[in-house]
Protein backbone atom coordinates (compact mmCIF):
# COMPACT_ATOMS: atom_id res chain seq x y z
CA UNK A 1 0.00 0.00 0.00
CA UNK A 2 2.54 2.29 0.60
CA UNK A 3 4.83 1.65 -2.37
CA UNK A 4 1.97 1.90 -4.23
CA UNK A 5 1.24 4.95 -2.97
CA UNK A 6 4.82 6.35 -3.24
CA UNK A 7 4.36 5.15 -6.83
CA UNK A 8 1.27 7.27 -7.90
CA UNK A 9 2.46 10.94 -6.10
CA UNK A 10 5.72 9.94 -7.94
CA UNK A 11 3.59 9.00 -11.41
CA UNK A 12 1.43 12.03 -10.94
CA UNK A 13 3.97 14.57 -10.20
CA UNK A 14 5.92 13.20 -13.36
CA UNK A 15 3.21 12.95 -15.01
CA UNK A 16 2.55 17.05 -14.29
CA UNK A 17 5.71 17.95 -15.18
CA UNK A 18 6.18 16.28 -18.31
CA UNK A 19 2.58 18.22 -19.30
CA UNK A 20 4.37 21.29 -18.44
CA UNK A 21 7.00 20.40 -20.54
CA UNK A 22 5.01 19.74 -23.59
CA UNK A 23 3.80 23.26 -23.16
CA UNK A 24 7.18 24.99 -22.88
CA UNK A 25 7.93 22.94 -25.87
CA UNK A 26 4.97 24.62 -27.90
CA UNK A 27 5.95 28.17 -26.89
CA UNK A 28 9.46 27.66 -27.71
CA UNK A 29 8.18 26.17 -31.15
CA UNK A 30 5.66 29.37 -31.74
CA UNK A 31 8.32 31.93 -30.46
CA UNK A 32 10.94 30.38 -32.91
CA UNK A 33 8.42 30.52 -35.82
CA UNK A 34 7.76 34.42 -34.83
CA UNK A 35 10.90 34.75 -34.82
CA UNK A 36 11.51 33.82 -38.12
CA UNK A 37 8.63 35.61 -39.87
CA UNK A 38 10.15 38.71 -37.96
CA UNK A 39 13.42 37.81 -39.05
CA UNK A 40 11.73 37.63 -42.48
CA UNK A 41 9.78 40.76 -42.86
CA UNK A 42 13.50 42.94 -41.49
CA UNK A 43 15.29 41.12 -44.29
CA UNK A 44 12.56 41.69 -47.05
CA UNK A 45 12.16 45.49 -46.09
CA UNK A 46 16.39 45.59 -45.83
CA UNK A 47 16.30 44.17 -49.42
CA UNK A 48 13.64 46.42 -51.01
CA UNK A 49 15.30 49.68 -49.50
CA UNK A 50 18.44 48.55 -50.05
CA UNK A 51 17.71 48.22 -54.16
CA UNK A 52 14.95 50.82 -53.60
CA UNK A 53 15.10 55.17 -54.54
CA UNK A 54 13.92 57.59 -54.33
CA UNK A 55 12.93 57.75 -50.42
CA UNK A 56 10.50 59.92 -48.49
CA UNK A 57 10.29 59.91 -44.77
CA UNK A 58 7.01 59.50 -43.37
CA UNK A 59 6.90 61.46 -40.26
CA UNK A 60 4.32 63.48 -38.02
CA UNK A 61 4.12 66.18 -40.94
CA UNK A 62 2.68 64.18 -43.49
CA UNK A 63 1.28 61.20 -42.70
CA UNK A 64 -1.91 62.09 -43.13
CA UNK A 65 -1.05 61.89 -47.11
CA UNK A 66 1.17 58.54 -47.40
CA UNK A 67 1.16 58.80 -51.33
CA UNK A 68 0.52 62.65 -52.01
CA UNK A 69 3.33 64.29 -50.07
CA UNK A 70 6.35 64.14 -51.47
CA UNK A 71 7.85 67.18 -50.08
CA UNK A 72 9.47 65.90 -46.92
CA UNK A 73 12.81 63.82 -47.92
CA UNK A 74 14.94 62.65 -44.55
CA UNK A 75 13.92 62.58 -40.99
CA UNK A 76 17.46 62.54 -38.38
CA UNK A 77 14.63 61.83 -35.56
CA UNK A 78 12.57 59.14 -37.58
CA UNK A 79 9.16 58.86 -38.72
CA UNK A 80 6.60 56.40 -38.86
CA UNK A 81 7.15 55.11 -42.13
CA UNK A 82 8.96 55.52 -45.66
CA UNK A 83 7.93 55.59 -49.53
CA UNK A 84 9.97 54.79 -52.07
CA UNK A 85 10.43 53.65 -55.72
CA UNK A 86 10.56 49.91 -55.63
CA UNK A 87 12.99 48.64 -58.48
CA UNK A 88 10.32 46.08 -59.16
CA UNK A 89 8.82 45.52 -62.92
CA UNK A 90 7.00 47.76 -63.38
CA UNK A 91 8.71 50.20 -60.64
CA UNK A 92 6.14 51.14 -57.72
CA UNK A 93 5.94 53.39 -55.52
CA UNK A 94 5.80 51.29 -52.20
CA UNK A 95 5.39 52.16 -48.44
CA UNK A 96 6.03 50.25 -45.52
CA UNK A 97 4.39 52.31 -42.51
CA UNK A 98 4.17 51.21 -38.60
CA UNK A 99 1.04 51.47 -37.35
CA UNK A 100 -2.68 50.31 -37.46
CA UNK A 101 -2.86 48.72 -41.14
CA UNK A 102 -7.33 48.66 -40.36
CA UNK A 103 -7.04 45.63 -38.22
CA UNK A 104 -7.01 47.65 -34.81
CA UNK A 105 -3.38 46.21 -34.03
CA UNK A 106 -0.33 48.29 -34.34
CA UNK A 107 1.96 46.46 -36.97
CA UNK A 108 3.90 47.06 -40.01
CA UNK A 109 2.36 47.69 -42.90
CA UNK A 110 2.82 47.84 -46.57
CA UNK A 111 1.14 49.19 -49.43
CA UNK A 112 1.96 49.15 -53.18
CA UNK A 113 0.68 52.40 -55.58
CA UNK A 114 -1.67 52.95 -53.60
CA UNK A 115 -3.30 49.57 -52.21
CA UNK A 116 -4.86 49.14 -49.02
CA UNK A 117 -2.50 48.60 -46.57
CA UNK A 118 -1.25 44.79 -45.49
CA UNK A 119 -0.21 44.29 -42.30
CA UNK A 120 3.17 41.88 -42.38
CA UNK A 121 3.14 40.58 -38.69
CA UNK A 122 1.39 38.24 -37.61
CA UNK A 123 -1.13 39.32 -34.49
CA UNK A 124 0.99 37.66 -31.80
CA UNK A 125 2.91 40.60 -32.25
CA UNK A 126 2.76 44.32 -31.09
CA UNK A 127 5.07 46.91 -32.81
CA UNK A 128 4.94 49.73 -30.54
CA UNK A 129 5.86 53.65 -31.18
CA UNK A 130 9.11 53.73 -31.05
CA UNK A 131 9.28 51.88 -33.93
CA UNK A 132 10.91 54.04 -37.04
CA UNK A 133 12.62 54.57 -40.21
CA UNK A 134 15.52 57.09 -40.05
CA UNK A 135 16.06 58.50 -43.28
CA UNK A 136 19.39 60.33 -44.19
CA UNK A 137 20.56 62.04 -47.32
CA UNK A 138 17.36 61.82 -49.05
CA UNK A 139 17.48 64.90 -50.81
CA UNK A 140 18.37 65.02 -53.92
CA UNK A 141 21.74 66.86 -55.10
CA UNK A 142 23.46 68.97 -54.33
CA UNK A 143 22.61 67.42 -50.93
CA UNK A 144 26.14 66.03 -50.56
CA UNK A 145 25.27 62.25 -48.92
CA UNK A 146 24.40 58.95 -50.29
CA UNK A 147 20.72 58.00 -49.07
CA UNK A 148 20.67 55.69 -45.94
CA UNK A 149 18.06 54.60 -43.82
CA UNK A 150 17.76 52.92 -40.49
CA UNK A 151 15.00 50.54 -39.46
CA UNK A 152 13.96 50.17 -36.06
CA UNK A 153 11.66 47.70 -34.76
CA UNK A 154 10.48 47.55 -31.38
CA UNK A 155 7.34 45.71 -29.97
CA UNK A 156 6.82 42.79 -27.77
CA UNK A 157 5.20 38.98 -28.57
CA UNK A 158 2.45 37.59 -26.58
CA UNK A 159 2.06 34.44 -27.23
CA UNK A 160 -0.63 32.88 -24.72
CA UNK A 161 0.36 35.85 -22.00
CA UNK A 162 3.76 34.96 -21.83
CA UNK A 163 5.19 38.30 -22.58
CA UNK A 164 8.55 38.95 -24.78
CA UNK A 165 9.96 41.97 -25.98
CA UNK A 166 12.31 42.31 -28.63
CA UNK A 167 14.13 45.61 -30.39
CA UNK A 168 15.84 45.18 -33.66
CA UNK A 169 17.73 47.41 -35.65
CA UNK A 170 19.34 47.72 -39.39
CA UNK A 171 20.60 50.18 -41.61
CA UNK A 172 20.82 50.29 -45.41
CA UNK A 173 22.50 52.08 -47.98
CA UNK A 174 20.99 52.81 -51.18
CA UNK A 175 23.02 50.86 -54.11
CA UNK A 176 21.84 52.97 -56.75
CA UNK A 177 23.95 56.32 -57.04
CA UNK A 178 22.43 59.64 -56.09
CA UNK A 179 23.43 61.80 -58.63
CA UNK B 1 -0.71 -33.55 -10.96
CA UNK B 2 -0.74 -31.19 -7.73
CA UNK B 3 2.56 -32.42 -7.51
CA UNK B 4 3.39 -30.91 -10.93
CA UNK B 5 1.78 -27.75 -10.48
CA UNK B 6 3.30 -27.24 -7.40
CA UNK B 7 6.73 -27.49 -9.09
CA UNK B 8 5.94 -25.73 -12.11
CA UNK B 9 5.03 -22.95 -9.50
CA UNK B 10 7.91 -22.65 -7.68
CA UNK B 11 10.14 -22.71 -10.88
CA UNK B 12 7.85 -19.66 -11.87
CA UNK B 13 8.28 -17.92 -8.42
CA UNK B 14 12.28 -18.29 -8.51
CA UNK B 15 12.10 -17.09 -12.29
CA UNK B 16 10.25 -13.77 -11.35
CA UNK B 17 12.34 -12.71 -8.68
CA UNK B 18 13.96 -10.16 -10.61
CA UNK B 19 10.66 -8.51 -11.56
CA UNK B 20 7.53 -7.64 -10.36
CA UNK B 21 6.86 -10.06 -7.20
CA UNK B 22 3.73 -12.20 -7.99
CA UNK B 23 3.68 -14.37 -4.86
CA UNK B 24 1.26 -17.45 -5.31
CA UNK B 25 0.65 -19.31 -2.60
CA UNK B 26 -0.29 -22.58 -4.55
CA UNK B 27 0.01 -25.13 -2.04
CA UNK B 28 -2.80 -23.89 0.19
CA UNK B 29 -4.76 -23.00 -2.98
CA UNK B 30 -3.99 -26.59 -5.05
CA UNK B 31 -4.84 -28.41 -1.85
CA UNK B 32 -8.01 -26.13 -0.95
CA UNK B 33 -9.13 -26.04 -4.55
CA UNK B 34 -11.34 -29.14 -3.00
CA UNK B 35 -12.22 -26.86 -0.14
CA UNK B 36 -12.72 -23.31 -2.06
CA UNK B 37 -12.69 -21.96 -5.55
CA UNK B 38 -10.77 -19.11 -5.16
CA UNK B 39 -6.84 -19.36 -5.35
CA UNK B 40 -5.31 -17.21 -2.45
CA UNK B 41 -2.88 -14.65 -4.13
CA UNK B 42 -0.77 -12.42 -2.08
CA UNK B 43 0.29 -10.02 -5.23
CA UNK B 44 1.92 -6.08 -5.41
CA UNK B 45 4.95 -4.03 -5.73
CA UNK B 46 8.08 -4.41 -3.24
CA UNK B 47 9.26 -0.94 -1.53
CA UNK B 48 12.61 -1.95 -3.56
CA UNK B 49 10.79 -2.00 -7.12
CA UNK B 50 9.14 1.40 -6.51
CA UNK B 51 12.18 2.36 -6.21
CA UNK B 52 13.56 0.86 -9.36
CA UNK B 53 10.61 2.09 -11.25
CA UNK B 54 10.87 5.85 -9.70
CA UNK B 55 14.12 6.06 -10.62
CA UNK B 56 14.04 4.59 -14.39
CA UNK B 57 11.07 7.33 -14.54
CA UNK B 58 12.88 10.35 -13.09
CA UNK B 59 16.30 9.13 -15.37
CA UNK B 60 13.93 9.42 -18.39
CA UNK B 61 12.07 12.52 -16.80
CA UNK B 62 15.72 14.61 -16.71
CA UNK B 63 16.49 13.55 -19.98
CA UNK B 64 13.33 14.92 -21.64
CA UNK B 65 13.88 17.91 -19.37
CA UNK B 66 17.67 18.61 -20.48
CA UNK B 67 16.26 18.20 -24.15
CA UNK B 68 13.88 20.65 -23.40
CA UNK B 69 15.58 22.99 -21.16
CA UNK B 70 18.75 23.12 -24.40
CA UNK B 71 15.58 23.86 -26.47
CA UNK B 72 14.73 27.11 -24.92
CA UNK B 73 18.02 28.26 -24.58
CA UNK B 74 18.17 27.54 -28.28
CA UNK B 75 15.07 29.80 -29.15
CA UNK B 76 16.93 32.69 -26.53
CA UNK B 77 20.04 32.34 -28.79
CA UNK B 78 18.14 32.63 -32.21
CA UNK B 79 16.61 35.77 -30.93
CA UNK B 80 19.95 37.21 -29.85
CA UNK B 81 21.90 36.07 -32.85
CA UNK B 82 19.16 37.33 -35.03
CA UNK B 83 19.31 41.09 -33.41
CA UNK B 84 23.10 40.90 -33.48
CA UNK B 85 23.45 39.78 -37.29
CA UNK B 86 21.04 42.88 -38.29
CA UNK B 87 23.50 45.09 -36.12
CA UNK B 88 26.80 43.67 -37.62
CA UNK B 89 24.94 44.37 -41.21
CA UNK B 90 24.26 47.73 -40.03
CA UNK B 91 28.06 48.15 -39.47
CA UNK B 92 28.82 46.93 -42.94
CA UNK B 93 26.00 49.09 -44.69
CA UNK B 94 27.58 52.48 -42.26
CA UNK B 95 31.14 51.85 -43.91
CA UNK B 96 29.86 51.19 -47.50
CA UNK B 97 27.39 54.33 -46.90
CA UNK B 98 30.36 56.18 -46.16
CA UNK B 99 32.55 54.69 -48.69
CA UNK B 100 29.96 55.58 -51.32
CA UNK B 101 29.19 59.58 -50.24
CA UNK B 102 32.99 60.34 -50.03
CA UNK B 103 33.91 58.66 -53.35
CA UNK B 104 31.15 60.88 -54.84
CA UNK B 105 31.43 63.95 -53.27
CA UNK B 106 34.94 64.40 -51.74
CA UNK B 107 37.46 66.37 -53.45
CA UNK B 108 41.06 65.42 -54.51
CA UNK B 109 41.77 61.83 -54.37
CA UNK B 110 38.25 61.33 -51.94
CA UNK B 111 39.17 57.31 -51.66
CA UNK B 112 42.55 57.44 -50.35
CA UNK B 113 41.91 61.23 -49.00
CA UNK B 114 38.34 60.71 -47.44
CA UNK B 115 37.48 57.20 -46.94
CA UNK B 116 40.73 55.36 -45.96
CA UNK B 117 41.95 58.66 -44.31
CA UNK B 118 38.53 58.49 -41.82
CA UNK B 119 39.12 54.51 -41.43
CA UNK B 120 42.99 54.74 -40.96
CA UNK B 121 42.89 54.60 -37.09
CA UNK B 122 41.16 51.19 -37.52
CA UNK B 123 43.34 49.89 -40.17
CA UNK B 124 43.78 46.22 -38.22
CA UNK B 125 45.61 43.93 -40.16
CA UNK B 126 46.37 41.69 -37.49
CA UNK B 127 42.53 41.36 -37.18
CA UNK B 128 39.97 42.64 -34.34
CA UNK B 129 43.02 44.38 -32.30
CA UNK B 130 42.20 47.78 -32.69
CA UNK B 131 38.37 47.93 -33.69
CA UNK B 132 36.39 51.49 -34.35
CA UNK B 133 33.07 51.99 -32.89
CA UNK B 134 30.19 53.55 -35.31
CA UNK B 135 29.73 57.13 -34.08
CA UNK B 136 25.66 58.70 -34.58
CA UNK B 137 25.65 60.33 -38.00
CA UNK B 138 27.19 62.69 -39.12
CA UNK B 139 29.35 59.89 -40.05
CA UNK B 140 32.27 58.61 -38.57
CA UNK B 141 34.24 56.01 -36.26
CA UNK B 142 35.98 56.12 -33.19
CA UNK B 143 38.38 54.14 -31.92
CA UNK B 144 38.01 51.76 -28.73
CA UNK B 145 40.60 52.21 -26.77
CA UNK B 146 39.03 49.40 -24.54
CA UNK B 147 36.48 46.86 -25.77
CA UNK B 148 33.63 48.71 -23.18
CA UNK B 149 34.25 51.89 -25.58
CA UNK B 150 32.60 49.98 -28.63
CA UNK B 151 29.45 48.25 -26.26
CA UNK B 152 26.07 49.11 -27.71
CA UNK B 153 23.35 50.97 -25.56
CA UNK B 154 19.71 50.63 -25.81
CA UNK B 155 17.48 54.03 -25.63
CA UNK B 156 14.10 53.97 -26.85
CA UNK B 157 14.71 51.25 -29.58
CA UNK B 158 17.86 53.14 -30.58
CA UNK B 159 21.29 51.21 -30.59
CA UNK B 160 24.61 53.21 -30.17
CA UNK B 161 28.00 53.88 -28.68
CA UNK B 162 26.29 57.01 -26.93
CA UNK B 163 26.11 56.02 -23.37
CA UNK B 164 22.71 55.00 -21.65
CA UNK B 165 20.81 53.35 -18.83
CA UNK B 166 20.46 50.53 -20.78
CA UNK B 167 23.57 48.29 -22.22
CA UNK B 168 21.85 45.97 -24.82
CA UNK B 169 24.46 43.49 -24.30
CA UNK B 170 25.88 43.74 -27.59
CA UNK B 171 29.66 45.00 -28.55
CA UNK B 172 29.99 45.89 -31.95
CA UNK B 173 33.57 46.43 -33.60
CA UNK B 174 34.41 47.48 -36.98
CA UNK B 175 38.01 47.24 -38.48
CA UNK B 176 39.84 47.72 -42.00
CA UNK B 177 42.12 45.33 -43.65
CA UNK B 178 43.67 46.93 -46.76
CA UNK B 179 43.88 43.99 -49.78
CA UNK B 180 47.51 44.42 -51.64
CA UNK B 181 50.32 46.74 -50.68
CA UNK B 182 51.03 50.78 -50.63
CA UNK B 183 47.52 52.98 -51.48
CA UNK B 184 45.00 49.97 -53.22
CA UNK B 185 42.04 50.27 -54.43
CA UNK B 186 40.53 47.95 -52.16
CA UNK B 187 40.28 47.26 -48.87
CA UNK B 188 38.39 44.35 -46.56
CA UNK B 189 35.98 45.39 -43.79
CA UNK B 190 35.09 43.38 -41.27
CA UNK B 191 31.93 43.76 -38.68
CA UNK B 192 31.72 42.47 -35.30
CA UNK B 193 29.11 41.80 -32.79
CA UNK B 194 29.73 40.09 -29.44
CA UNK B 195 27.36 39.02 -26.88
CA UNK B 196 26.87 36.94 -23.80
CA UNK B 197 24.49 34.55 -23.35
CA UNK B 198 24.40 32.40 -20.20
CA UNK B 199 28.19 30.92 -19.41
CA UNK B 200 29.00 31.61 -23.33
CA UNK B 201 30.52 34.21 -25.16
CA UNK B 202 29.37 34.65 -28.81
CA UNK B 203 29.80 36.53 -31.74
CA UNK B 204 28.93 36.81 -35.60
CA UNK B 205 31.01 38.50 -37.82
CA UNK B 206 30.68 39.87 -41.49
CA UNK B 207 32.67 41.39 -44.37
CA UNK B 208 32.78 42.75 -47.42
CA UNK B 209 35.53 43.85 -49.79
CA UNK B 210 35.04 47.95 -50.73
CA UNK B 211 36.36 49.06 -53.81
CA UNK B 212 37.56 52.20 -55.40
CA UNK B 213 34.94 52.32 -58.12
CA UNK B 214 35.73 55.30 -59.43
CA UNK B 215 38.36 56.87 -62.32
CA UNK B 216 40.31 59.70 -61.17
Amino acid sequence: MISVSIFLIIIMVGMGALLNAHRLHQKSNNMRSILDNLSFIMEDMSRSLRTGYNYHCIDSTNDDDLFGDVSVYSCENGGGGISFDSTSDPVSRWIYFIGDCGDNTNGICKSVDGSDLIQLVPSEVTISSASSFTVIGAEPPPNEQQPFVTIRLVGEINIKNVVTPFSLQTSVSQRNIDI
Amino acid sequence: MEKILKFLFRKSNKLNQGGFTQLVDFGDAISSRTKSASPKFTTGFTLVEVLVAISIFTVSLIGIMSVLASGIANTNYAKQKMIATYLAQEGIEYIRNMRDTAVLYGNGNPWEGSFKAQLSSCNDPDEDNNPCGLDEPPFGVTVCTNPSDCRLYLDNGNYSTTVSVVDSGFIRKIWMVPIGAGNTDEVKIFSRVEWTQGSGGYNVTFSENLFNWIEI
